[in-house]
């Protein structure tokens, strides 16, 4: 082997979207029959990508196998576009997507790859989202083995999980849930709709943008198609609830930055001990705030 | 350090930037089953070639009984050769009505149902043909008129897709669009 060998300019760099064309093409495959069966867990084989796995590795490659030079793309974290993992991934995804336009604004994107949450504005039927999913099967509480939970999931047999969420009721009058809301898609696979709130498992009911959920390290993807039913797990007598934000005096908290009250609120430990609370979505609260201040400008 | 997609060339089938825009129409026709999607332009392949450019390579195995799929390409894109019941995609004509049983997975493996590219005459809208269909990814109800596919065709998809999640999914296509018919959609009508 000649150690001064270099190859042609031509190859000497990474393809489009750093994956190749045949990692690619499994993964569309794999995609299409995910959307053909919704909320099926279908297996594929996740490539090794140059981060660590459980770091958005599933999401991405969804992104990277269907982006294009028309796109525009957006990449969130908990809400906020300039958290740690959004700023990288977008960061990798301008460095091996060249042309390839990157936004902070939900309605400019056309793919948006989100890490736990869904944007507070509604999607429209020409976007996509792509989930970061850490675990993928809402069964593995309940039974170790992968092939029993395959089969429970084809009968869609669902009755551990129910009685989980029993116990919880039983125990604490509550279902003690707080993200990843096992969630049944067109009535019949229940899934893990990733560690979204509470707050977001309703928007993922008749979405008006196909939903794709990535988990690079269990190596399985699975969709909500659009307009397709997505309903939490519940118990006719015990009506789902989601985050409210009320304080003590039964007052829904406003966002500290903006004022809105109709968002998902983090809560801020502040210097002085005290808390705050604060929209979640950056670009939601941003937009806000752009439309009070101008507001105040025309008055 | 980067090949931008846009230095080759863009209207062959075989191009990156080809199979990434004829895969996002598909991604749209499966999400939207029973809307037209038109497939980008292309100067060296028709319909069937161009979805099989998209998806197949030598992972997968293909079934084509009826010749449409010149040899060389299916050399070209190194597809396994198989029978219409072990394969993983199947082309059609559907013109035809279809004489085989594909596969259609299993309770706990439903991906391994067969994915089957159906060529017809024609998508565009006219009144010989009117379906409606229903099913996710259809907000009430949609319409689609197909010429040129034989009627056996509805009769037996409904049949390979009685026991969901077990199934097969269709593609119909013509020279330029797409319409895809996931296991899931029902299908009302196909009489005139």
């Amino acid at each position: 082997m000649n150690p001064n060998y270099r190859l042609p300019n031509s190859q000497d760099s990474y393809g489009f979207g750093f994956l190749d064309e045949f990692a690619k093409r499994e993964i569309r495959r794999v995609i299409l029959k995910a959307i053909s069966i919704p909320g099926y867990q279908t297996p594929y084989a996740s490539r090794e990508m140059p981060m660590g796995r459980g770091f958005g590795t599933g999401g991405l490659q969804l992104t990277l196998s269907m982006i294009g030079p028309d796109d525009t793309l957006k990449v969130i974290d908990q809400g906020s576009d300039d958290s740690v993992n959004a700023v990288n991934l977008r960061k990798f995804a301008e460095l091996t997507c060249p042309e390839v336009s990157t936004t902070e604004s939900t309605t400019e994107a056309s793919l948006i790859q989100t890490r736990h949450r869904v944007p507070e504005i509604p999607l429209r039927e020409n976007q996509v989202l792509n989930f970061q999913v850490p675990y993928p099967d809402p069964l593995v509480i309940v039974e170790p083995s992968e092939a029993k939970r395959k089969i429970m999931h084809g009968e869609g047999d669902y009755a551990r999980l129910l009685t989980k969420l029993y116990e919880d009721l039983v125990k604490f009058d509550e279902i003690t849930i707080s993200h990843r809301y096992p969630t049944r898609i067109n009535g019949h696979y229940v899934i893990d709709p990733s560690p979204i709130p509470r707050y977001d498992v309703p928007r993922l009911n008749q979405s008006k943008a196909l939903l794709l959920f990535g988990a690079g390290r269990e190596k399985k993807i699975y969709a909500v198609p659009p307009y397709t039913n997505a309903d939490p797990l519940v118990f006719d007598d015990v009506p789902f609830r989601t985050e409210n934000f009320y304080d003590a005096d039964g007052q829904r908290r406003a966002c500290a930055r903006c004022g809105c009250t109709d968002s998902f609120l983090d809560e801020l430990n502040l210097e002085d001990g005290s808390k705050a609370w604060q929209c979640s979505d950056t670009d939601y609260c941003n937009r806000q705030l752009a439309s009070t201040e101008a507001g105040e400008v025309t008055q | 350090m980067n090949n931008p997609l846009t230095t080759e060339q863009h209207d062959s089938v075989w191009s990156p930037l080809y199979q990434q825009r004829a895969f996002r129409a598909l991604m749209s026709a499966f999400s939207f089953p029973g809307r037209r999607q038109p497939l980008p332009l292309c100067s060296d392949a028709t319909g069937p070639t161009c979805i099989a450019a998209v998806l197949c390579d030598n992972e997968v195995s293909l079934a084509d009984p009826d010749q449409l799929i010149q040899p060389a390409d299916i050399r070209r894109l190194g597809i396994r050769e198989a029978s219409l019941e072990n394969a993983g995609f199947i082309i059609a004509d559907g013109s035809r009505a279809p004489d085989f049983a594909p596969a259609l997975g299993s309770l706990a493996e439903p991906e391994q149902g067969a994915t089957i590219i159906v060529r017809v005459a024609s998508l565009e809208s006219t009144n010989d043909f009117p379906l409606m269909l229903e099913g996710p990814g259809i907000q009430d109800t949609q319409a689609l008129a197909v010429s040129g596919l034989n009627r056996a065709w509805l009769a037996e998809r409904a049949r390979w897709n009685r026991n969901f999640p077990m199934g097969a999914d269709l593609i119909l296509v013509d020279d330029t669009q797409v319409v895809a018919l996931p296991r899931t959609t029902r299908i009302r009508g196909g009489t005139n």
